[in-house]
């Protein structure tokens, strides 16, 4: 659950910069300003967020195995790998 | 294609010598393409999980770069400029996860770097013109 709080933390902020940059674009278009940017806070809110969220991805879906296979073998004793069942 | 994934182990196998000491040593004879190495076993399964995993955390992360380009309001090169860096900070973060262990994860660090980079390119395209056509225009 650790894990996912970044993630899930990191989503809310990004749509909540989305929303805030969306209403900017309509507060603009009413008062008939030219647009030339985005404000500074929104900016910086979406590259926090953009951060933590790709902080959280790669630790949620960065799971590796290693490739060797002698280390999946290290911990197998003798009576695991050699037992064959006898017919009856 | 056998042949190719044997002379693929070999040729890991060579590399690999100097981090595994109990290895015997190779004998060179007197023909250069003969070497006696002894082949490597990689568990297929765990490949094609670190691949897996590699190319879930690249489509989630260019899904997530498409959506900040489209908030930000990027617009034609600086896009895929932002695509390029975001990719390449995507390697550095795994980079910086494994960064002690990378050789019993992968063979080398090309898969985690240079393969796939541009396997996410659509992806961020959709997101990126969606969120900016959701943002911007309407």
């Amino acid at each position: 659950m650790g894990q996912k709080i970044l993630l899930i933390v990191g989503l809310l902020a990004l749509a909540h910069a989305g929303y805030s940059a969306a209403q900017h674009r309509v507060y603009v278009r009413l008062t008939e300003q030219r647009f030339e940017r985005l404000p500074t806070d929104i900016i910086v809110q979406t590259l926090i967020a953009f951060l933590a969220c790709c902080i959280g991805t790669v630790q949620f879906f960065g799971k590796f195995k290693p490739i060797l296979i002698t280390a999946e073998w290290q911990n197998k004793s003798w009576d695991t790998i050699g037992n064959r069942p006898s017919f009856m | 294609m056998s042949t190719s994934s044997e002379m693929q182990i070999r040729r890991s196998a060579t590399t690999l010598r100097s981090t595994n000491p109990t290895r015997s040593p190779p004998t060179l004879s007197s023909a250069t393409s003969h070497r006696r190495v002894e082949p490597v076993l990689y568990s297929e399964m765990a490949v094609r999980l670190n691949e897996n995993s590699l190319e879930q955390c690249r489509t989630s992360v260019s899904a997530l770069s498409g959506c900040v380009a489209g908030i930000l309001g990027l617009t034609s090169y600086k896009g895929f400029l932002f695509y390029g860096f975001s990719m390449f900070f995507l390697s550095s973060l795994i980079y910086w996860y494994i960064r002690n262990e990378h050789r019993t994860f992968f063979t080398s660090l090309n898969h985690v770097f240079f393969n796939g980079f541009f396997n996410g390119l659509l992806t961020y395209v959709l997101f990126w013109t969606f969120l900016y056509g959701m943002v911007h225009v309407y």
